[in-house]
Formats: structure tokens, sequence, C-alpha cells
């Protein structure tokens, strides 16, 4: 290994990502590529929306994350009729104190799940904008830190969109994946029916990485070395997107920032201190998929991420990975 | 990672196609060099198209669309103007093949046009070899087929990957659509495309079928050798297309012209094989066409000497009736390969016993003149065999003993025919007297000092210098003329001879030869043409008199001079030679008179193998006799170093080489290459390298594994230090072989 990251350090990221993942998996059980990509995105630093219908352990898999850890988790349910302040915090005037006291909202916590994000207004959602980009909030010309490491869960229903306020490109571009979590394989809803576990509130499980090693692992992550030809692999990638005439745009700077540091995590996560083609490769399409949208747009959501992914699985194919 | 081989995908096959047709079109196109055709711009137009399009793949979207509505109008008209312009049909036929060739190469050919490439390629290359016969057309035709091969199979892949049908299937067929950029000719870059196919391509597999081709190819040569010739020529009638000029201008007439042309034309005009070089004389006169009628200012064969000659249909041999027998070797068969277009006349030194050819012919023959000509002037190599041929300067003639000067006047013969003028006659009278100073001379003194008066009055030169004014040519230059050329001098004597009383006749044909080292065999050049004449010496035969000065002969050479002559006979050794020999060798292989070709063939295969066998056992023998003498030998104990040296330091080096010597070579090959010694970058190509040829499985505790992690680092990872690079390597060629031989 390099002088850069040393082994050691490799090896506790591997330790720590291993625990992580075998904890997780007791709840979240035959599902260990989303699992990985989620763990990748805690590692990358980013946030992770998950479209699936309900059910299907949406809201378990991120509570499990932050139990997972010796965090600080919270959950938001995201109606029509919830404010900013009601997700921010809010300043109350302090009789006592005789001053406005900011009282924080549900978002200063180290894992915030925001179910059904999409059932809020435009003006919610955005609220979420600045802290999702810069982890504090800013209220009354005050700035407040949310904690480190900080990651958002938004969860929404890709088939009932009735009385829901799609999320803006701009928001869609915050998260650094797009995952679906999908039905167990028999075998294992099998297991899942004989538990009996219904509520997420009934699991148990005990803290197996601390905060501080979620920070180093964040921190580790940046330093994987990305060798020039994957380099150009990852560029070649964002410009195919851009010159494809069924999306609408490509994919942004902050996207192609993002599956770097997607496949760094992902290099970490699978003990090396440097980026395989194949890292990029495996997650073109959580990544990219819910930035690119259709230059003609269907009426059905799902037909058109369908659609969405066989260009991009196309553009993928055509690009030559580096040898 | 997928470490696997790269996939060819659909824009690399369309891409390879596209330059296989190309090459194709051009390697057909550079057959027409070989053809004595009008053809060459058009061929080199092709060749520049090919240049021009690899250097620009993006030059035939840039052709207007006009551009492509007007190309076949314009081929056609071109066509059309060629074969109404008078132009051989075998001429336009190749011009317009030409053409089409040029026009594919800078069009973005669909399916449908690389097949019609393929025919356009083919028809020129069998054409190329039906007309030349040449050792050339072989190599072309083997490179052909095994581009054209190719160039099927890539189409049928290529055709095969292509998502959609729309692109490289040809159904769209305007010129607007002819005009569009495909999408596999966006980016076309061969450096790239090259080193795909070198990744991509599964080598042994393209051995494999390299190795079958070169078998079928071996197979075809041997039936090819061993079968009997089928005529191409004769079934495509492509002899009917073209009309072939003579250089050498070998006519049963001659005009006095220049000749400098000709001797500065020193392509090959037969060949003679089979000959020993011991019984060929120093300077052979190759007799072709005898000409007797003085008129016009010149020589022809006269009309009686031509219904002389008897026709002949569809024969394979010409017969002397108790033919005559060269002296001491009844058995000499000479081969003579005539070139195209060189004479219809075939080249003949005197007598012969018999003459074949290789295939039934349409021919004349007179044998008391010792001619044989073809019904038309051959437009393919001709071969013919020569059995008991004579060269000797005195030619039997019992017809002609038989002849009285009324008789042959009667008949119409010119041999003692004067056309000139009183005047001239006169003048002829008085030179003969200078000649003969009075005297009543024989034949063959006649024609000795006649030459020698020759001589003193005029000299050689090829550009000859007629004075201008009016009658008989030869006469002018005789009266007043200095330079001239064999064929003025030939003339002269004739003229004089007749004028002298003695029956003459002027011939034309080839003088000398030189000869080939490499093949064995005669080679005779245009330059070498030359006219001489035939005195009669009024006892029965024809006398050759040479009178061209430096070439001075009458009647037989003196046993010295022979002898001499023999000894200065031209010896051709240079790189021209050998290629005239591989020439003849090529000869013959293709041009078959019987079967012992092909039995000698066999024979010759089994005697080598027997011999290579028994050399071998010889070898084997010597050395086992040689080991046995050294472990017997007294001083053995002397030379245990020796034996140390052999059986512990050779091996253990070699050992020691195979372990470690591929790694130091990739590392002396990567400071070679400069880059390798100041950066990474050799580093990463050599695990590149290794990535491809390591086999197995991707995951797992195995040894493969690790090593595949080892050298995903060195590709992708930190720059690391070399001597671990090389560590790595090492490991992973102990892998490889140990999955192999695990295997």
């Amino acid at each position: 290994m390099s002088d850069f990251v040393s082994a050691s350090a490799i090896g506790d990221a591997r330790a720590a990502f291993g625990r992580l993942r075998e904890s997780m998996a007791r709840t979240i059980r035959g599902k260990d590529e989303v699992i990985d990509r989620v763990v990748i995105c805690l590692a990358a630093g980013g946030h992770v929306l998950i479209e699936d219908l309900p059910g299907v352990g949406k809201t378990t898999l991120a509570y499990s994350l932050a139990r997972s850890m010796d965090c600080a988790f919270s959950r938001i349910q995201f109606t029509s009729d919830l404010l900013p302040s009601d997700v921010l915090g809010v300043s109350i005037y302090d009789e006592v104190r005789r001053e406005f006291v900011f009282r924080r909202g549900p978002v200063f916590a180290n894992v915030v799940l925001a179910d059904e994000i999409n059932r809020a207004t435009p003006k919610t959602q955005s609220a979420l904008l600045e802290v999702m980009d810069r982890a504090r909030v800013s209220v009354d010309g005050e700035t407040h830190e949310v904690g480190k490491p900080f990651m958002v869960f938004a969860t929404q229903n890709p088939v009932d969109y009735e009385g829901t306020f799609p999320l803006p490109e701009s928001q869609m571009d915050r998260f650094l994946m797009r995952i679906h979590i999908g039905y167990p394989e028999p075998a294992d809803e099998r297991e899942i029916l004989r538990g009996g576990q219904s509520s997420y509130d009934a699991i148990q499980l005990n803290p197996v990485v601390l905060h501080d090693d979620i920070v180093r692992l964040q921190s580790l992550t940046k330093e994987v070395f990305v060798e020039d030809s994957v380099l150009d692999y990852l560029l070649a990638l964002v410009v195919a997107t851009r010159t494809e005439a069924d999306f609408k745009a490509g994919v942004s700077v902050r996207g192609g920032l993002a599956l770097k540091t997607a496949a760094q995590a992902r290099a970490l996560l699978y003990g090396r201190d440097f980026v395989l083609p194949e890292d990029v490769f495996s997650l073109v399409e959580p990544v990219f998929a819910h930035r690119l949208s259709l230059t003609r747009s269907g009426g059905d959501a799902l037909e058109e991420r369908r659609a969405v992914a066989a260009t991009l699985r196309r553009i993928v194919a055509a690009v030559r990975l580096p040898q | 990672m997928d470490n696997e081989r790269p996939t060819l995908d659909s824009n690399d096959l369309h891409q390879l196609r596209w330059a296989l047709g190309t090459c194709l079109a051009m390697l057909s196109a550079s057959s027409a060099f070989f053809l004595d055709l009008d053809v060459v711009p058009w061929a080199i137009a092709v060749l520049l198209s090919g240049f021009a399009v690899f250097a620009w793949p993006s030059l035939p979207g840039r052709i207007p669309t006009w551009g492509h509505r007007l190309a076949f109008p314009l081929i056609s008209t071109a066509f059309l103007a060629d074969l109404y312009a008078g132009t051989d049909t075998m001429t336009a036929l190749v011009r317009v093949q030409l053409l089409l060739l040029t026009y594919r190469i800078i069009t973005y050919r669909k399916r449908r046009d690389d097949l019609q490439v393929v025919l356009l390629s083919l028809f020129l290359v069998v054409l190329t070899g039906v007309l030349t016969l040449s050792l050339g057309f072989a190599v072309q035709l083997f490179a052909f087929t095994g581009c054209a091969l190719a160039l099927l199979l890539v189409t049928t892949l290529a055709d095969v990957t292509t998502v959609g049908a729309a692109v490289g299937s040809g159904q769209s067929e305007s010129p607007a659509a002819r005009r569009a950029i495909p999408a596999w000719a966006m980016d076309v870059r061969w450096l790239r495309l090259g080193a795909r196919l070198r990744a991509g391509v599964e080598w042994r597999l393209v051995g494999l079928g390299v190795g079958l081709f070169l078998g079928v190819v071996a197979v075809t040569a041997l039936l090819f050798t061993a079968i009997p010739r089928f005529e191409l020529g004769r079934s495509f009638f492509l002899d009917q297309l073209i009309t072939k000029k003579t250089r050498t201008g070998f006519s049963d007439s001659i005009r006095f012209g220049d000749v400098t042309q000709i001797q500065e034309d020193t392509s090959v005009a037969f060949t003679v094989d089979g000959v020993s070089p011991e019984r060929l004389p120093g300077v052979p006169y190759w007799r072709m066409v005898v000409l007797d009628e003085h008129r016009d200012g010149g020589f022809q064969s006269s009309a009686a000497l031509r219904s002389e000659l008897a026709r002949r249909t569809w024969q394979r041999r010409v017969a002397v009736e108790g033919g005559v027998t060269r002296r001491g070797s009844e058995s000499e068969r000479w081969r003579f390969y005539l070139e195209p277009g060189v004479s219809r006349y075939l080249p003949l030194t005197g007598s012969f016993r018999e003459l074949r050819f290789n295939r039934p012919m349409d021919f004349q023959q007179n044998i008391p003149l010792r001619m044989v000509v073809l019904a038309s002037d051959p437009v393919e190599l001709v071969g013919f065999e020569v059995e008991g041929m004579e060269s000797a300067a005195i030619l039997p003639d019992p017809v002609q003993a038989d002849r009285t000067r009324e008789s042959a006047d009667v008949a119409g013969f010119g041999y003692w025919q004067l056309a000139v003028t009183p005047q001239e006659r006169l003048r002829l009278e008085q030179w003969v007297k200078e000649i003969t100073a009075g005297e009543e001379l024989t034949p063959e003194t006649f024609a000795v000092r006649a030459v020698r008066w020759l001589a003193s009055r005029h000299r050689y030169g090829l550009e000859s210098e007629l004075p201008v004014g009016r009658g008989d040519a030869v006469v002018r230059w005789l009266e007043g003329g200095d330079v001239g050329h064999c064929e003025l001098f030939a003339a002269s004597f004739t003229l004089l001879a007749r004028a002298a009383g003695h029956p003459a006749r002027l011939v034309t044909g080839f003088k000398g030869g030189s000869w080939n080292d490499f093949s064995g065999s005669l080679i005779v050049r245009n330059s070498m043409a030359h006219a001489w004449c035939e005195l009669w010496d009024g006892k029965g035969a024809w006398i050759r008199v040479d009178p061209t000065p430096g070439s001075f002969a009458v009647g037989e050479p003196t046993p010295e001079l022979a002898a001499a002559q023999q000894r200065g006979r031209i010896v051709d050794r240079g790189w021209g030679a050998r290629l005239d020999g591989l020439r003849v060798f090529w000869y013959r292989r293709v041009i078959n008179f019987d079967q012992s070709a092909q039995l000698e063939l066999v024979e010759d295969v089994r005697g080598g193998v027997r011999a290579w066998l028994a050399q071998s056992r010889e070898w084997v023998e010597a050395v086992v006799r040689g080991v046995v003498d050294w472990f017997r030998s007294p001083r053995l104990a002397e030379q245990w170093r020796l034996i140390f040296l052999l059986f512990i330091a050779l091996p253990l080096s070699l050992w020691v080489g195979l372990r470690w010597g591929e790694p130091a070579l990739w590392w002396a090959v990567a400071r070679l290459r400069g880059r390798g010694s100041r950066g990474h970058a050799a580093v990463r190509r050599e695990a590149t390298r290794w990535l491809r040829r390591l086999p197995g499985e991707r995951s797992g505790t195995g040894e493969i594994p690790r090593v595949r992690a080892e050298l995903e680092a060195l590709r992708f990872g930190r720059p690391v230090d070399r001597d671990a690079a090389r560590q790595v390597f090492v490991r992973a060629r102990r892998a490889t072989r140990g999955e192999r031989a695990g295997r």
C-alpha cells in the first residue's frame, strides 16, 4: 500500500465497514447491495433518496444505520401542511431570559429520515437545501451546525403521486444516490415473517461504529487515489450524458464529483486505497439516474425512470473501460 | 472491474471493414501496373484515394451531394467515350473498373458496396494473372484471398453486431444518405483501432485461421503443380478484347526508321530454358521473319513466300518429317517463354526436329524457311518447346536448290529482285564493281568483301541518317548516308548481293542473349532485336551474313572465335537477374507441356525428402559417434570442467534466465522506451498486460485473486517502487504458469 493511506488505516476502515454492514444486515435481510450503497453514501458524506413502494423497509434501513452508530436519529414525516420551521427549528421569545432563543428542529440530528419528502410543499422542501448542502441551518441571521456526520434519508413513493410536489432538479442534484430497495427474496421474506417484527422502534441494535470513526472514514475516503485513466473514464461518462440527445440536460459538475467520491468510498469499502474503473462503473446508475430527465417525457413517472436507466446503461456500455 | 479481453464494438468492426475494403481496392489497383495497358493514371487515382481516406477518414463526408449524383453517370460516360474513341475494349473495361474502385474508396461503403469492391478487385487480379502469368500474380492472389476473406468475415460480424438495421446494411441509397457520415466514421483513429485490435483479438484463433488458410494455400499449390492446367484465359476470351502492339515492330515488312526506342527497351522478350550453355553458340541468332521482296523502299515477305506458310488450326505440334538431328544432343529440348506483345513470329535458331506448344494453337509453318507464325499477336505468354534445335549459320534449303531464277520470279519469290530505277541499278552495279574489283567471286568471298566495303563507308548508330531525296531509301543511304542501324546495313548488303547476282534475303529477329546464372536460362531482351541477311551459296544452303559493324559474321565463326564468343557471353548476376530467375521458375510451374513436369516434381520432392532423411540420419549418427568417442577418451578426467558447465552451470543459468529473465527483459524494454524510466507509465502498461494474461477467478483467497489485486494496485494505484512492481510481475508470471499447469 502507499505512503499516503496507511495499511492499518485501510484495515481499520474495512473492519468498521464490515461491522456496519453486518449490523444492518440483521434487520435488512437479503439486501446487501442496498446496504453497501447506503454505507458508501455515508462514507462519501452524501444523502440518499430512497424511492420505493411503502412497506419495503425504507424507514427501517435508515433507522438501522442510525442505531448501528452512536449517532442521533430523527424522523420527519413530510405532509403538505408542514412548515420550514417545523423542519429546521424556530426562534421563540424566552420570557425568562427576555430574548429570542432558537429551538432546534428535527433536522438537528446525524441521521435524518425525511419520510415522503414529496408530500411537503416546495417551500418546505427548499428548507432542506442549505442543510443538505452545508450541514448547517441559518435562521434569523444565525447559523447553527447540525452535526457531523450528517446524512439525510429521504423517501418517496414513485407510484402514488396524488397531492404530491415533485422534487425540484436542484434538490435532486443534492442527493448522492437514488436507490431502490425492492421486495425481498421469498426466503428472506419468510425469515422476516417468522421474526414478527413490525415496527422499527422495536429494532434492538447496539452501536458498532463510533461517531468519530465515521468522521475518520469520511476524511479517509477523500484520500483514496484516483488514477488519471479512471478519471478520464469518469469524465467520458459525464460528457456522454451531456451529448446524449435523449436527455434534457447532462449531469452537472456536482454529479461528476459525486460519482468520484462515491467510487472512492466504494474502493475504501473493499479495502483499497485506489479506485478501480469497476467502482465507477457500478455506481453510475444510482448516482446519475435521478439527475437526468428525458427530452420527451411521458406521463408515467415509472416508465420515465426505466427509460432513463436504459439510456444510461447504453451510454455506459458505449464508453470503454480503461485497461 | 472487467479485466477480460476487450470486445470490439460495432464501431471498431465497421472501421476495420472500411480499412480492409480500402486495402483490397488498393491491392487490386496496384495489379494494373503489371498490365501493359494504358491505365496507370487510373490506378494511381485509386491508390491516392486510398491514401487520402486513410489520412483523412472524414473525407467522404465532404463530398457534396451532387458529386454522388453525378458519379455513376460520369463513369458510364467515360466508359462509353473510351469505347467511342477506339480504345481497346479491355483497356476501357479496366479503366471503368478502376474508376468504380476510386468512387467506392471515397464513399462510406455499405455491405453491398463492399461486396462490389471484392468482385471488382477479383476481376482485376484475375485479369492481371491471366494476361501476365507473372509471379506477382501469385503473390497478389495470395494477398487478395486473405484480405477478401477477412473483409467478408468482418462485414458479416459488423452487420451482426450493429444495433438497428440502418447502419451498414445499405437500405438508404440516396446521394444525400451517402454523404451522411455514419456513426462509426465520426471518430476514426487508426492507431487506436490497431491498439484495440491488438488487445481485443484472440490471437490464437487468428493464428489458427491463418494456419488453416496457409494450409489450404499449400494444398492448392500442390494440386496446382500436380494436375493439368485449366486455361482460364481461354475461358474468358480475353484475347479477343485486346489488341497488342508489338514494340519491336516484327511484322512481314520493314521500313527504315529510327530504332532508338527499341534499343532502349530492355524488358524481356523471351526466355530460353533447358538449354546447356556450352552447347549454345556464344552469339545465337534468333530468326523470326524472312523478308525477300524489295518493294516501295522497304522489304517484305513476298506473297509467294507467305503462301508457302502452311496453315495449321488448333494443333499442338510442328514436326519436321525425317527431322534434323542436332549433333551430339539428340534429346535436348529448349523451352521458350515468349512474352506477350513481342511478336507472333516465333524465335528459332535454325532447323529443328519438333516444336510443341503448351496448348493447341492456330499457326502457320514453313519448314524450309524455319518459320512458325502464330495466327495473331499473342496477348498472353506463349510457351513452346523445341527439340533438336540447330544453331548453324548454314541453312540447307533443298527446295531453293531446285528452283531456277526464272521459276522463282514466275512464282513471285523476291530473292533476286531489285525494285530500283535503272539509274539506281547502275549505281548498285558500280558499287558491286568496287567490291569485287571486277573479279568473279564466290558468294562467301563476295559477302566478306561487301561487308568490309560497307563498314569502310558507313558507321553504326541507332539514329540513322537517311539523306533527303527521292528514290530507294537504301540506295540513298548507300550513296550519301553515314550512320545507320542494322536494318540499313542488312538491306544494303541484300541489294548489293542481288546486284552482284547472288540471291539474298533479309532476316529479322534477335541476336545474342544474357545468361541467367540463377535460373540456368538464357534471357533475350527487346533491345537485342536485330536484322541480318542470308545469302544463297549456289549449292543448296543459305549462309548467314551479318553486315552490321561490330557483328561481322559470314557463315560459321572459326572455332577460336566461337570459343571467344562463348567466354564473352553476358552473364546476369544482379538483383534484376534474381527476379528474372524467379520469373523463369514461375514459368516452369505454370507452363506445362506434358505430364513429365508433374512427375519430375513429385520425383524431386520424394528424392529431396529421402536425401534429407539420409543426411539427418548421418548427422545423428555422427553426433552419437562423437559423444561416444568423447566419453571413451582418456582425457575425460581433464574435462570435468566442461562436464560441470554442460550439466550444472548451463541448466542452472537457463533456469535463472527463465525465472528472472522475463521481468528483467520487460524492465530493459521499459527503460529503452524512456517513458518507463521517467514515470510510472511503463509499470502501468506492464500491469495491464499481466491483468489481461492472468486467468481464473477474481475473488477468493487463492493466489490468482491476490496477484490480481496487486496488479490492479500497480495499474490503478499510486506509483510504487519499481522493484516492488517487478516482484509483483514475477508473482504474476508464476501464478499464470501455475494456473496453466494446474489445468
